[in-house]
Formats: C-alpha cells, sequence, structure tokens
C-alpha cells in the first residue's frame, strides 16, 4: 500500500530535483541491507533534505524523520505545514531548553520504532563548502544506541545550488557520497571525532574535486566604527584617523559623505548613485520637525549606508573602511528614544541579532517583534543584513558639553539634539557596547571623548593596530 | 503510428541507427571505448526529436532540443569554477535557451542568429555586475559564462535549426559524425600517433561520410555535387573542432577514464557536433536552399 506522501515524493519531488538539478549516487549499495539507522551529513542548504530523501529506498520514506528547526521553518505557516507532512520531522527549538529534551525524546522513541532519522550534526548551515565542528549530540546518541548503525552522508553540490543567504537556486549537478554503515562501542567525544573526520576525509577525495581557477584569497576590508553622541567629535576623529590610517594602505570614510585616503591624502573618486541618494535622504532627514518624522528617513539612510560598505568593496576595495556611526549598532541604540522603558541589554542583543541576520534562535512570535514591528517588516523585506563592525570605538561625552558644541556650530538643530535626548542616547550606546562586546566578539572600546584629540587618536590607533597584527599572526 | 510504418525514410533512419548502436556496443564490449563514452544512448534521443519533429510537430521537437542545450549547459557550470556571486548571471545563461528555441520554430532567423552573440552577451554581464560582491575576477565569469553559452547553445541551435528546414538533412550530419566518430576511436586504438591517426581517420572517413550523404542526398534534396562537397568537409571541420573541445576538456578536467553523469558525459558525447553544425547550416543556406525548384 502506498501512501499519498510516498507517492507525491515519488513522482513530482524526484523527478523535479533530478531534472533540475543532476544527482550523482555514489556507494548506494551501503543504504540497502540495513533497516534502521541515523543518516547525518553536511549541512549547507535548504538543498540537502531533498537531495537526502532523494536517496532512500521507497520503502523507508514514510519512516524516516529529519531533525529540524522549528523556529526556522515557523516563519512561513503553509511551508512549516507542507514540511511537517512530506518529512514528518521531529521539531527542536534551539532556544528553548525544555523543548530541546522534548526533541531527544522524540527522537529515541523514533529509534526505538525501529524507525530513521536525518540529522544534521553541524546544527546549522554552515558558510559554502565549509565544514563546521559537530555538535555532540550525534555522539550521545550513537552510544546509547550501539546496534543502530550511522551512516555518514557527504553532499556535494548544494553549497553551489543554493548557498546560504541566497535565494536563487541554480541547476548544477550534486554528488552523493554514501560511506559505509558504522557500528560503535567507544564513548560519545570519540564517535563524534570519527565521524566527523570520516565527512572530512570525502570531502578531500579525488571525485570531490573540480575546476579550480587560480585566485588571489578575497580581500576583505576590515571595518573600524567611532560611535558617540551628535557633538562629541567623532567626525574629525574618524577623519583624523582615516588620514592616519591611509599613509600605509587605502581607507574608504562613510561621514556624511564618502571619501577615500590614500598616501595620506584625500583623492577624487568616481561617483556612486548609493552614495547621492544616501545624500538627498540624508538632507531630508535633518530637516524633520518630529521624531516621528525623522524615523523613517533615517532608516533608509542608514540601509543605504550599510549597502555603502558593499558598494566600496565593490568598486574601490579599500583595505579598511572607517565608519562615522555604525548603521547597525546605531539603528539598535536609537530604539531608545522612541521606547525607553522597553530598552535594556536582553532587547538590545535580540534586535542586534535579527538585525545582522544571525536570528536563528529568535523565533516569529518573539516578544520584540511586537514592540518594535518595524524589525518584523525589515526582516520580511530581508533588510535584516547588516554588517557588524571589526572594532568599535564609543567616544564618551558628557551630555551637556556635546550640546553646547552644537550649539556652537550655529546649525540648525536637529529633533534629537538637546540635552535630555542625547543623555538618554548616550546611556543606550553604553549599553550597546556592553551587549557587542560581551556577547558578539567584537572588539570594543569606550574612550573619554574630553581629552585632547592627539590623545584619543593614539589611543584608537594602537588599539587598531594591535588588533591588525593579531590578525595576521591568525592568518598565517 | 501507420504514418511511421509507412515511411521509408524513418524506417531507414531506424535501420541505420540500430546498426550504428549496435557497432557502439561492439567497440565498448571489445573495450576499445569507454562505457560512458557511448554513443547509443544519445543517438535515439537524437532520433526521438527527429521522430517527433517529422510525426508530431516540429513545436515539440524544439523543446527536446532546448533540453539537450539545457543539459550540456548544466553540465558545462557543474564543472566550472564559478564564484557564487555570477549565479544571476548564471541564470540568465540558462534562460536564453526557451528564447533560441521559440525563434527557432517560429523561423525568424535574424533574431535567432543574434540572441546570443548581441542580447545575452550584452545582459550577462549586466547581470554579474550587479550580483558582483568583490571586483576581483569578473571577466574570467563573463568569459567563461559566455563561452558556454556559445558552445552549447549557439551551436547546438544551428543543428536545430538545420533540422527545422530539413530534418533529413540533420539526420544525416548526424550519422555521419557518429560514424566518423566510431572510425575515429578504430584507428586511434590501431594506429598510434597522433597525426597518423588524424590523416588516416580523414582519409578513410571521407569515401564513407561521401558514400552515406549521397545515398540520402534524395531525401535532403541534396544536388550531387554538394553531397560530395560537403562529404570532404564535414570530416574535415569535425576533426578541427574534436581537436580544440579535447584541448577545453582536458582543462575542464573530463578524462575517458573518469567519465560520469554530470562530470562530461554529455559534454564528451556531442563534441563533435559544435563546430561541424554551424558549418553545415550555412552551408546549406547559402549553397542549396533557395537554390532549388522545390524546398
Amino acid at each position: 500500500m502506498i501512501s499519498l506522501k510516498t507517492l507525491i515524493h515519488i513522482t513530482i519531488l524526484r523527478p523535479v530535483v533530478k531534472l533540475i538539478f543532476g544527482i550523482n549516487i555514489y556507494g548506494r549499495e551501503h543504504l540497502k541491507g540495513t533497516d534502521s539507522y541515523v543518516l547525518i551529513a553536511n549541512h549547507n542548504s535548504h538543498l540537502d533534505i531533498l537531495l537526502l530523501y532523494y536517496i532512500l529506498p521507497v520503502k523507508q520514506l514514510r519512516k524516516t524523520h529529519v531533525v529540524a528547526a522549528e523556529e526556522y521553518f515557523s516563519k512561513s505557516r503553509v511551508f512549516y505545514k507542507l514540511i511537517n507532512y512530506l518529512f514528518s520531522p521531529v521539531w527542536v527549538r534551539r532556544d528553548d531548553p525544555e523543548r530541546k529534551k522534548n526533541a531527544m525524546l522524540r527522537i529515541r522513541s523514533v529509534l526505538e520504532n525501529g524507525e530513521n532519522i536525518i540529522l544534521f550534526p553541524e546544527g546549522t548551515r554552515g558558510e559554502p563548502g565549509e565544514i563546521q565542528p559537530f555538535k555532540t549530540g550525534i555522539g550521545r546518541l550513537a552510544e546509547e544506541y550501539k546496534n543502530i548503525p550511522i551512516i555518514p552522508v557527504f553532499l556535494h553540490g548544494p553549497e553551489r545550488v543554493l548557498p546560504k543567504r541566497y535565494f536563487l537556486p541554480m541547476p548544477i549537478w550534486n554528488n552523493i557520497f554514501i560511506s559505509p554503515p558504522q557500528l560503535f562501542s567507544e564513548k560519545s567525544p570519540e564517535i563524534t571525532r570519527i565521524l566527523e573526520k570520516t565527512i572530512n576525509e570525502i570531502s578531500r577525495t579525488k571525485q570531490v574535486i573540480h575546476h579550480k581557477r587560480h585566485r588571489n584569497i578575497l580581500k576583505i576590508p576590515s571595518t573600524v566604527t567611532i560611535l558617540g553622541i551628535d557633538g562629541s567629535g567623532k567626525s574629525t576623529i574618524s577623519r583624523k584617523i582615516a588620514e592616519k590610517l591611509s599613509e600605509k594602505s587605502t581607507v574608504a570614510l562613510i561621514t556624511d559623505n564618502l571619501e577615500f585616503y590614500e598616501g595620506g591624502k584625500l583623492r577624487e573618486l568616481q561617483p556612486l548613485v548609493t552614495e547621492k541618494v544616501r545624500g538627498i535622504v540624508g538632507k531630508y532627514a535633518k530637516q524633520a520637525k518630529s521624531l516621528k518624522m525623522y524615523k523613517f528617513p533615517k532608516l533608509t539612510e542608514m540601509l543605504l549606508r550599510d549597502f555603502l560598505m558593499d558598494e566600496c568593496r565593490k568598486w574601490y576595495s579599500p583595505d579598511m573602511i572607517i565608519l562615522d556611526g555604525c548603521p547597525l549598532l546605531n539603528l539598535v541604540s536609537w530604539a531608545i528614544l522612541y521606547k525607553e522603558e522597553e530598552f535594556n541589554e536582553e532587547l538590545c542583543l535580540k534586535a542586534l541579532k535579527i538585525l545582522s541576520s544571525r536570528d536563528q534562535d529568535i523565533s516569529r512570535d518573539d516578544r520584540i517583534f511586537n514592540v518594535f514591528p518595524e524589525l518584523r517588516s525589515m526582516t520580511k523585506l530581508k533588510l535584516n543584513r547588516l554588517k557588524l563592525p571589526e572594532s568599535v570605538f564609543l567616544l564618551d561625552v558628557d551630555p551637556s558639553i556635546a550640546f553646547r558644541r552644537i550649539e556652537s556650530r550655529g546649525e540648525q538643530r536637529q529633533v534629537h539634539e538637546n540635552i535630555d535626548k542625547l543623555s538618554k542616547l548616550r546611556d543606550a550606546y553604553l549599553t550597546t557596547m556592553k551587549v557587542v562586546s560581551r556577547k558578539m566578539g567584537v572588539t570594543a572600546k569606550t574612550i573619554d571623548g574630553c581629552g585632547t584629540m592627539a590623545e584619543i587618536l593614539t589611543e584608537i590607533l594602537e588599539i587598531i593596530k594591535s588588533s591588525n597584527t593579531e590578525k595576521k599572526c591568525f592568518d598565517s | 503510428m501507420d504514418k511511421i510504418i509507412d515511411d521509408p525514410q524513418i524506417l531507414t533512419l531506424t535501420a541505420a541507427f540500430i546498426v550504428l548502436s549496435l557497432v557502439n556496443i561492439v567497440l565498448i564490449l571489445s573495450g576499445k571505448q569507454s562505457r560512458f563514452r557511448s554513443y547509443s544512448g544519445y543517438i535515439w534521443y537524437f532520433f526521438l526529436i527527429f521522430l517527433i519533429g517529422e510525426t508530431v510537430s516540429f513545436y515539440l521537437a524544439a523543446w527536446f532540443w532546448g533540453f539537450l542545450c539545457f543539459f550540456a549547459l548544466r553540465e558545462f557550470f557543474s564543472m566550472i569554477d564559478f564564484r557564487l556571486q555570477d549565479r544571476f548571471g548564471i541564470v540568465g545563461a540558462y534562460f536564453s535557451v526557451p528564447f533560441m528555441m521559440h525563434f527557432i520554430h517560429t523561423d525568424w532567423y535574424n533574431m535567432f542568429i543574434i540572441t546570443i552573440p548581441v542580447y545575452s552577451f550584452l545582459i550577462i554581464p549586466f547581470l554579474v555586475a550587479i550580483g558582483g560582491k568583490d571586483r576581483e575576477g569578473a571577466i574570467n565569469s563573463i568569459g567563461i559564462i559566455d563561452f558556454g553559452l556559445f558552445l552549447f547553445v549557439y551551436c547546438i541551435g544551428h543543428l536545430a535549426y538545420l533540422s527545422f528546414y530539413n530534418i533529413w538533412m540533420a539526420a544525416m550530419l548526424l550519422i555521419n559524425v557518429v560514424i566518423f566518430d566510431m572510425l575515429a576511436i578504430i584507428i586511434e586504438s590501431k594506429a598510434g600517433g597522433k597525426w597518423k591517426s588524424t590523416v588516416l581517420s580523414y582519409i578513410t572517413s571521407v569515401p564513407v561520410i561521401i558514400a552515406v550523404t549521397l545515398s540520402v542526398s534524395g531525401w535532403c534534396l541534396l544536388p550531387v555535387f554538394h553531397a560530395v562537397i560537403l562529404g570532404l568537409v564535414i570530416p574535415a571541420v569535425i576533426i578541427i573542432g574534436n581537436y580544440t573541445i579535447r584541448y577545453i576538456e582536458s582543462d575542464l578536467g573530463i578524462m575517458s577514464e573518469n567519465l560520469m553523469p554530470g562530470k562530461g558525459v554529455i559534454i564528451d558525447s556531442i563534441k563533435s557536433l559544435l563546430y561541424v553544425s554551424p558549418v553545415v547550416l550555412h552551408y546549406y543556406l547559402y549553397f542549396i536552399r533557395g537554390k532549388l525548384p522545390v524546398g
């Protein structure tokens, strides 16, 4: 008796996958003869699940369950139901320890019923073509069920067909390498190590290697951000730093306008369209009469500013980008002006994670989306790809001094430029700095902005230099 | 069904293809040919196209030509090293296939001729530039995508166009190409040296190809003089094409020992067609079509 689910798999999914993305299977015989097993594979793409279901014998289709992250797939209800029907997954929630335990219980019950499990021991999709260290769960499972074989599978191709952060699948051949079933009598860390080694070994075999062209290692510019409330002197400082650093390398400085420094001097550049648009939007934002009117233009300006970093890398490829105010950190800190009572470290961390698309462990119905509905729409529009800088410096200035400096400029004041709001912003920046340095692994340093220019400059330059040398040691 | 059985042309074509497949199987069994370098699979795919084009409609046959282009192109893109950011350009390359096939079956020759060298070659760099994140390697990527598109869609498209004008001409060309390939395999295994075997295979294949061309010239509406000329030209162009594509294959890592689906099977099978089909199409258009009282 063939169920509808099996029929859909055989008549629709398999032919479509085969026809659009070709599939080569090496070692299919290893799947025959074993009745209940755990399939483990490297995880690079959403296509992985389809490919692993493609190699299963027809009889096993109904008896196989894939372990999948609920908070990720539950973002669309129809999609969730479809996945639930086709692959009958064991849902895991990575953010909830209680439910994590439940998932483990369900995996156990599946295995005890003599059914199969598909597991991605890397936990989440990695960068294209890289195998991350395995999580320990698979080792514990293998130690517990010594009689159930584990079949390591290496998938080659999905990382090019549909890599992380790309939405457009491309027809490219996929190779699936199935290695013989393994039974273990070792302890769990040892098992995890062996399995990781097996998959890494297949990834280095001859069949996997395709045509490679000579290519210089991509130069990703390191980004330095100077944060601070208005009037803290961050624009002046960042320009000075750019001039100083550009003596030996090329530096792009993104402030109110884009500047490019080489050999210690400002260089003329071909103008960019993004830059022009940003200038217009920025001017419009400065004229806003109220915080409400200020929000949307400023948000657009910040997103364009972030996009400008990509453009900068694409057209000028500088060694270093210096940002006067980081879009990601600014957006998060500015939340305090709108919802002061909600702002705390936890919310700050969540917002940072969502905006920099590291939100795998944040579910769709989290409270933060109700507090800031903008976050939901930004996630939906895929605008949550803001970049996290490598080092952040906060120029800490007393709001009253900053206010005096702003007044002395004699320009028209912006909406948020009064002592009350500036001091709120200062608190927000300090919280953000705390979160960024502790939880996100960024070099962050708060510097007293009341010192002389030379002092501040030497302090910042020293930190940048030391972090750069560290990086070089790491590279070699 | 009756139409097929009564048609002497289709019966002859079937017979010819069966003989070619048998020779192919003998070659494989005697170890002269790799299992994956088998022609019998792909000549029956061509047979299917010709059969559909002759008996059902050319519209349907154009779809099968499109699939062939798609599979060849997909194999090429699987083997090259592209940057992940080039995917828009590659998808653009895939999208030119249906356009080409549309222009073929609506007989819009001018558009067919310029689609790839003008519009695709202008649009693909644009798409690559949109998706580009680093400026390094852009020219390489555009070159690779354009080259694959040119070889596996433009050149095969010429054969498809030839089959649209005159299915028997295309069938004749295909049979000639397969015969030449098999002769070349036999001669290569007997006579070692590269130049020696090349010259030998040209000399031996010319009379065979002239004979085949003459014998089907009635169906192709091909004058005897042109049949002889084509018999001389086809093997020469195949040799030039084979030489070039083999050089490219060696860079891609396609070797007869490691042929696998997705690793050069299609490219290796159709490599002899790539150079010869544009030449024969233009020969046909310039010298034969329009100069005949009928056709």
